[in-house]
């Protein structure tokens, strides 16, 4: 039971300890096969290179490269591993080939394994090649690739080129090539190997393992199998965090340095993205995922969250810690190395060291915890809520009840010896805290001050008043010398010799509120919402709590320790410092200047200078003030006005390749603190300036009017000589129309009388010589009369056409419409009678028309008429005039039941001159045509709508509306 | 929803087979067990224009525990599953056998894993990612198609599982318009009497004539052919660690289409078996997990029965 209940808290712990690390999707993540990365290669110049399903993508500060195999089918596509030496890079493909790359191209073929290239390792003289099955070499001055003797049936992992061997991981072992010998060097199932600084590490399914210079293999850490683990692409090595990243097909996976304990996998996303490459570049690390493109991951300090433990105590040589089930665990050495026994109790309410045993309380409980088991005693009384205990010696407990001061239980006699609260001593009965060193027991309470009772039992107080910087203290130490003590608002003070002097922190421009003091011979330890301090050998430096942590600090007390971990207590849980963060060289916040800026185009230039105008390619040198060595991989930039991420810098200079105009500011990130270091400005081109522009637009103006007016002029100057050859022909042109007109008429009017002449003749031979004139001689006679009248009857109807069209503007009147239909009516009373012909008016609209009288009267007269003359024999003739007003016109409607007409066969020559639609009928043809003449001639038009047998309608727009 | 994801999984054996296991035999395994050859070779379609990881998901891997079948204790099976891509993986015809030839592990070798009796009993085990432009390109089929042998590498036990196509690590969610397919089919019939365990052989325009190859049925039940123009024409059957064969005209009718052999059990044991089928160049014809142009319903006007074992006719 004892046994599984180990295993279950460390199991939890595995659980809860896991932090995961921040990563981020770079712009490079298309939806294609681009987003598979099968191998990443940072090179000396800081350019990342990824082999990826599209081809070998270069990457650098802000362009993104893709060098694509010429023959581009989907399995040249594939590049999927770099090799590479100081001078050159070596790509094998997915179809066995290998290239070498230069000039940003692939050069020919070096030669094919005709299988997937897994891994390459390159040399000046060599390139090697894995595939599952083998491992080839090339051959510089042969130029022959050949495969190198394995043993059989084992499948290659990976290779690495270290230490002068060429390292190979298969399933069935780690062999090393030496001096033309595969030889073993390790047994097991290798995944992968992995180049750190110092060492070559190699990974099996549940193990790391460190391969020395002399092909010694030890095991650095073991990783639980319960991962799921079946792929591990890479390990990336972060001393300062202790911790190994591995890619693997689980994502993430970040193993403590010590290993077995500490564990998490970071997944990409929901769905778990396997990491297939990893690569460091200064602070980046570069994830190649598989399926979803390029990310990275700035590693910051993180602490172990031991969400589970509710309380942690330790003494000079071990600590202990209570979980929140109630599992008591005692420790010495490493927080995570060494525990010494577990023990399931109730959840204490508080507990403390005696010696190498443990009391805690619950209750009216005293339970003794020692290495051989639990014992209870039952207190004569039953604290509600302690606040702190304390083994004062070996017989004595002090109890702080809150509320109720200090209890002092005997051990020996199992009962309360002595009660302190303020009626003896105390000047608060709530004491937060305990603390027996040899000058005295020290009383805390939260707002005040501090009680001191002396072995003799004499009181001393500390209170603002003797110079205590706050009344709200939050805790106190005793490094062996002087008492620390924690406030909020009065920052860190000491107690020596009764006198208390304040600690002035000169780095330190953070408000000064401290939630918790450590003191250890060797150090102190502080914190406050934001960073975590220690002062050790009169050196101060400090620690930001990542943001993950800040949400559940501060949480007042002393701090815990153990031998490699600052303990500070949280809401939560509790936060673990490892110490050897503080030792990470240059973890306070250095101070960095830049003061010039060197530029390829103009030479060099002061902080806040202008630089004139044109397209800079600048160098800036950062200055690093400070006593450790300049490690600028630990810093990020960014030159604002052209960077819009943080950039990585390996070195103490920064080169930027193209500036323009602008203003630029180079900021600085050290860990959390972002310093603005250095500015200046490059000059706008003089054609960019406002003044410039001004000046321009205003030019370009003047111009354009003046164009405009020159236009204007000419155009003017066309357009009269136009209007003049208009006017000169128009003139012509009437006067040729005039004459035209005088011509028909002269003609037309010359004419008639000759044609009267003939009737008037014909009529006189008949009546002289009717007796004497042949048969056949009448007949022609009369034929002769008949054409005679037609001749006449045609040129009379001509010259009326003529009258109406050449009339020119006649005067218009308003004319009553039913009075000039009655006058029709009158003229044609003869043609009405004959046929019993009906005329019905209809007007509701309006009588009266704006309009000339002749030509109303010769419209409604011919429309009237035909509707009478073009009758249906079966049928009395109607004829209807209706008034119609629309939003265009005034106008009349004309219809009749008469013969009606094909309007389809004749539309064109409806209103054609001696046009006719019935020969049976006199007619001339003139009629419509004349009807229309005169409509259009005043502004109107006219509408037909007509059936055969059925009748007419003749919708007349006449007088068009003014709007 | 989930009975729509269940329809059309890329599994194998797939639901609309009735079939619960593959099954394959460590290699010292007798043929009276099912298993003449102790490898299975399945092959997965991706289809040409699907670009995101996929995943080879293994159902109980190991030889032990559950599922699987102990001939003699101790469990000492150990059976390698090896994922292959890239060219050769499927068009070299030793792949296609249904005796695999000398080079049928041809193509890249993407992941090779073996299994005993400890990990991964009643679980669903996931291989991958893989990207599926690793797999071979086929012109014909429209996709990418990867390669998974099934090796029962030592010991005498029968290894029960199944094999997935997946877009996910976790569950089993189908590559829209993938498949799977198996020229050469070693399974476990469901331990039920009368149970019916479906078989649709896919008859490409080339075939004239087909032969059915059993093994080890143990004449358990029958085993008939139902195809446009076949209404459950009885197929020749095996017996204890015997090799059957039957051969069979193909119809015009019947080119473009999947047949349906249904193999029907009449007792109630634990029976595993191995089944191919040759056309008349000896060339294996491919099993479809999801039968292509669905799961085939025929109705019949006419209707010839022919009893191969016996040879008459019947109407």
């Amino acid at each position: 039971m004892r046994y599984f209940l180990v295993l279950a808290f460390v199991w939890m712990c595995h659980c809860a300890w896991g932090q995961e690390m921040a990563v981020y999707p770079t712009s490079y993540n298309a939806q294609s096969k681009a987003a598979f990365i099968y191998d990443i290669h940072v090179d000396s110049q800081a350019v990342a290179w990824f082999a990826t399903g599209q081809g070998l993508l270069q990457k650098t500060i802000n362009t993104d490269t893709l060098i694509q195999h010429p023959q581009k089918t989907y399995r040249s596509n594939f590049v999927t591993s770099i090799g590479h030496t100081k001078r050159s890079l070596y790509c094998g493909f997915f179809d066995g080939t290998v290239y070498r790359v230069e000039n940003l191209s692939f050069s020919d073929s070096l030669f094919s394994t005709h299988k997937e290239v897994l891994a390459l390792a390159a040399k000046e003289t060599s390139v090697y090649a894995a595939t599952t099955e083998a491992v080839w070499v090339y051959d510089f001055k042969t130029k022959k690739p050949q495969q190198l003797p394995l043993p059989s049936n084992v499948l290659v992992r990976d290779l690495a080129l270290w230490n002068g061997g060429l390292y190979i991981a298969t399933n069935s072992g780690l062999f090393v090539w030496k001096e033309a010998e595969a030889q073993q060097v390790q047994k097991g199932n290798f995944l992968d190997l992995s180049q750190n600084e110092s060492s070559l590490l190699a990974t099996t399914y549940e193990n790391i393992w460190d391969i020395s210079p002399s092909d010694n293999v030890t095991k650095r850490c073991s990783f639980d199998s319960r991962l799921a683990v079946n792929e591990v692409h890479g390990i990336c090595v972060l001393p300062e965090w202790q911790q190994y990243i591995l890619a693997t097909n689980e994502g993430l996976v970040q193993i403590d340095w010590q290993g077995g304990v500490k564990q998490s996998t970071t997944r990409l996303s929901e769905t778990g993205t396997a990491v297939n490459a990893i690569a460091k570049s200064g602070p980046t690390l570069w994830l190649g995922t598989y399926g979803d493109g390029i990310w990275y991951a700035t590693p910051a300090f993180a602490p172990t969250y031991l969400s589970l433990v509710s309380q942690f105590h330790s003494s000079s040589n071990s600590w202990a810690s209570l979980s929140k089930t109630g599992v008591l665990e005692k420790g010495t050495g490493t927080l995570f190395g060494s525990a010494g026994y577990q023990h399931s109790l109730p959840r204490l309410q508080d507990f403390c060291f005696k010696g190498d045993s443990i009391l805690g309380i619950r209750g009216n409980q005293l339970y003794v915890v020692t290495a051989k088991g639990t014992g209870a005693i039952t207190l004569p009384f039953e604290p509600e809520t302690v606040l702190d205990m304390l083994a004062i010696n070996r017989d004595t407990l002090a109890i702080s009840v809150q509320y109720q001061g200090v209890y002092f239980y005997s051990m020996k006699k199992r009962s309360v010896v002595q009660q302190l609260t303020t009626k003896n001593g105390l000047l608060h009965n709530d004491i937060i805290q305990l603390l027996n060193t040899p000058e005295g027991l020290f009383f805390l309470s939260r707002e005040s001050g501090i009680s001191k009772q002396m072995p003799k039992g004499d009181w001393h107080y500390y209170t603002t008043a003797n110079g205590l910087p706050s009344m709200e203290n939050t805790a106190i130490a005793y490094d062996g010398k002087q008492i620390w003590i924690s406030s909020e608002g009065g920052g860190l003070a000491t107690l020596e010799d009764d006198r208390i002097t304040k600690v002035t922190l000169t780095q330190s421009t953070e408000p000064e509120y401290y939630y918790g003091v450590l003191a250890k011979e060797n150090g102190v330890w502080f914190y406050s919402r934001e960073r975590v301090f220690q002062i050790k050998n009169q050196q101060l430096q400090s620690l930001p709590i990542p943001s993950f942590a800040r949400s559940v600090v501060p949480f007042e007390g002393p701090l815990q320790y153990t031998a490699d971990n600052i303990i500070i207590p949280c809401y939560t849980g509790h936060i673990a410092v490892p110490l050897q963060s503080f030792d990470v060289t240059n973890m306070y916040p250095a101070q960095y200047n830049a003061t010039r800026v060197y530029s390829n185009l103009s030479g060099t230039f002061n902080n806040g200078e202008s630089l004139p105008s044109g397209n800079h390619e600048i160098t800036i040198r950062i200055h690093k003030q400070s006593k450790y060595p300049n490690h600028y991989d630990k810093i990020i930039y960014q030159l604002e006005g052209y960077h819009t991420q943080w950039q990585s810098t390996s070195g103490a200079a920064i080169t930027i390749p193209s500036v323009r105009s602008g203003n630029y500011r180079l900021l600085i990130k050290d860990y959390d603190r972002t310093l603005s270091i250095l500015q200046f400005e490059v000059a706008i081109p003089i054609w960019r300036r406002p003044w410039f522009v001004a000046i321009a637009l205003i030019l370009i103006g003047l111009l354009y009017v003046l164009l405009i007016r020159f236009r204007t002029q000419r155009l003017k100057a066309q357009n009269a000589a136009l209007e003049a050859l208009v006017a000169e022909r128009t003139k012509d042109l009437a006067e040729r129309n005039t004459e035209l007109q005088q011509f028909t008429y002269a003609i037309s009017h010359d004419l008639k009388n000759p044609a009267a002449n003939i009737n008037f003749l014909v009529e006189a031979i008949h009546e002289d010589f009717k007796d004497e004139l042949s048969k056949e001689v009448q007949l022609y006679l009369k034929q002769l009369a008949k054409a005679g009248n037609k001749l006449y009857s045609n040129l009379l109807d001509l010259l009326e056409v003529l009258k109406n069209v050449n009339a020119g503007e006649l005067p218009k009147e308003n004319v009553s419409i039913s009075k000039v239909i009655e006058g029709i009516k009158d003229e044609i009373s003869s043609q009405i009678e004959a046929c019993d012909a009906k005329i019905q008016v209809d007007l509701p609209h309006f009588d009266t028309l704006y309009y000339n009288k002749v030509n109303l009267h010769s419209v409604l007269y011919n429309l009237i008429s035909n509707g009478i003359k073009y009758r249906r024999e079966d049928t009395t003739p109607k004829v209807k005039i209706q008034s119609f007003e629309n939003k265009g016109y005034l106008g009349l409607t004309i219809s009749d039941n008469g013969l009606g007409m094909d309007l389809e066969a004749n539309k064109e020559m409806l209103f054609g001159l001696f046009k006719r639609f019935h020969d049976h009928v006199e007619g001339s043809g003139v009629g419509l045509y004349l009807v229309n003449a005169v409509v259009e001639k005043n502004g109107g038009r006219i509408e037909v709508d007509s059936t055969v047998g059925k009748g007419t309608t003749f919708t007349l727009y006449l007088v068009p509306k003014t709007p | 929803m989930l009975f729509q994801v269940g329809l059309f999984a890329q599994t194998i054996p797939n639901s609309g087979e009735n079939i619960d296991y593959l099954s394959t035999f460590g290699s010292d395994a007798e043929g009276q067990w099912g298993d003449n050859d102790h490898i299975q070779i399945v092959f997965f379609l991706i289809p040409r224009d699907y670009q995101k990881p996929v995943y080879i998901r293994v159902f109980d891997p190991d030889c032990g525990g559950q599922h699987d079948l102990l001939t003699e204790a101790p469990w000492d099976t150990r059976t390698n599953f090896s994922i292959y891509g890239g060219a050769q993986a499927h068009s070299e015809k030793d792949a296609q056998r249904h005796e695999p030839g000398p080079n049928y592990r041809s193509g890249n070798l993407l992941l090779s894993l073996e299994f005993s009796s400890t990990t991964g009993d009643d679980e669903w085990y996931t291989l991958g990612p893989f990207n599926p432009a690793e797999g071979e390109f086929s012109r014909e089929l429209g996709g990418y198609i990867f390669k998974v042998i099934v090796n029962g590498v030592s010991g005498n036990d029968g290894n029960a599982y199944k094999l997935s196509l997946s877009t996910s690590k976790d569950a089993n969610i189908p590559v829209p318009g993938g498949n799977a397919f198996t020229y050469n089919y070693t399974f476990r019939l469901k331990v039920a009497k009368d149970a019916v365990a479906h078989i649709y052989p896919f008859i490409d325009d080339k075939v004239v004539s087909f032969k059915q190859y059993n093994f080890d049925f143990d004449n358990e039940g029958e085993i008939k052919l139902y195809s446009v123009t076949k209404n459950g024409h009885i197929l020749a059957m095996s017996g204890e660690n015997e090799l059957s064969f039957s051969e069979h005209q193909v119809d015009p009718k019947e080119r473009g289409k999947s047949m349906d052999i249904q193999i029907t059990k009449s007792e109630n044991r634990v029976n595993d078996m191995t089944f191919y089928i040759l056309n008349q160049y000896n060339e294996a014809i491919p099993f479809f997990a999801i039968p292509i142009g669905g799961v085939p319903k025929y109705s019949f006007n006419i209707d010839v029965k022919y009893d191969y074992v016996n040879q008459k006719r019947s109407y």
